[in-house]
């Protein structure tokens, strides 16, 4: 199976799991995210995805000047978003548990 | 390609979004193009359509079609200016149009009738002879019963009438039911709202068409010349009665 498809499945948790390690901006989402082994995804898919989570009210974000080039736009989660983090871990946990199970057998 | 041009053809794969949306998505790729390591292929991004779908796809913003979608996709500011011109537009045509269509003049209750006439049998009209050389004066009183001033440029009478008289006028007044002497010469005058102004031809009986007149000759109405803004029109003014000139058998002309 194309891997890809797995890894949007679940990129809106990873999202929501990056920046919940502390404020952060797109680029540096971006790049941790690679770093975690989902090279697989489209940088237009992470910027659509902080998009709809910041419609739906789990992120909140400010935007700050920077170095180079023009303010960049830091993310961090809300209250709600860290609801949903938890929900879509503990919802992962079940699946991957299950498929593992599944498979040994 | 540079960072500005796949921008731009990001930008017309998300033209139907609403101006807002699309202003802050551009952004975030403005600078995420920003941060990319110096010498970076933007070609690792992808072509900047499949950029466009994945960036919709993954934030749900559908395409969007049909005249509000259209409407809302512009510019706010333009879209202003764009209903400012049009009403400006469109309200400079209705006054062109008011303005070819403005005809305040009307006849007034005064007429002049030559010496001699009479009630005739022909409905609404008075019956004069003609005698070639006699006195002849005819005309009404003219009021402008608009809101605007308008300027009185003469009276244009068919040609032919058989008289030679030339247009006289009273001083331009209030119209009270009567009009009050000097009469003058004609000159072309301003006639407020509410004004009235005795218009009349003074002259003589006279031979002035090629042929011999036969018969009766009608006079209708009264053109009046007038002028406003930069318009000149005719008001074919009413007679309250017609006047109606009586060629006897016999008469030579000329």
């Amino acid at each position: 199976m194309d891997q890809t498809q797995l890894l949007k499945g679940v990129l809106e948790l990873a999202v929501l799991a990056v920046i919940a390690r502390g404020e952060t901006y797109g680029y540096e989402i971006l790049s941790t995210l690679e770093q975690a082994g989902f090279d697989g995804v489209g940088d237009a898919s992470v910027y659509g995805t902080l998009r709809r989570l910041e419609q739906a009210g789990h992120l909140e974000s400010r935007l700050a000047a920077s170095d180079s080039g023009p303010a960049r736009k830091y993310y961090a989660v809300t209250p709600s978003g860290a609801e949903q983090l938890q929900a879509g871990t503990d919802a992962w946990g079940r699946i991957s548990g299950a498929l593992e199970r599944l498979v040994e057998q | 390609m540079t960072a500005d041009e796949y921008v731009r053809r990001v930008n017309y794969w998300l033209a139907d979004l609403p101006w807002r949306t699309k202003q802050e998505l551009l952004s975030e790729l403005r600078g995420h193009l920003s941060e990319l390591p110096e010498g970076t292929d933007l070609a690792s991004l992808g072509p900047p359509e499949q950029y466009a779908v994945d960036l919709r796809a993954a934030a749900g913003l559908e395409r969007r079609r049909g005249a509000i979608a259209f409407v809302r996709a512009r510019r706010p500011r333009n879209l202003i200016l764009t209903v400012v011109a049009l009403t400006a537009i469109g309200l400079a045509i209705g006054a062109v149009a008011w303005i070819d269509s403005y005809q305040p003049l009307a006849t007034g209750n005064l007429s002049v009738d030559p010496a001699g006439a009479k009630s005739s049998p022909f409905r609404d009209a008075d019956s004069v002879v003609f005698h070639r050389g006699r006195r002849f004066q005819f005309g009404v009183s003219v009021l402008n019963t608009g809101r605007f001033t308008v300027r009185v440029r003469g009276v244009t009478l068919p040609p032919g009438l058989p008289f030679s008289a030339r247009l006289m006028m009273s001083q331009p007044q209030k119209n009270r039911g009567g009009i009050s002497e000097p009469f003058t010469r004609f000159h072309p005058f301003d006639l407020k709202p509410g004004q009235v102004s005795l218009l009349f031809f003074k002259g003589v009986f006279a031979c002035r068409a090629p042929e011999n007149p036969v018969g009766v000759l009608g006079v209708v109405d009264f053109p009046v010349r007038f002028s406003f803004l930069w318009r000149i029109a005719t008001a074919d003014l009413q007679l309250p009665t017609q006047l109606a000139i009586v060629f006897p058998k016999g008469v030579r002309c000329p």
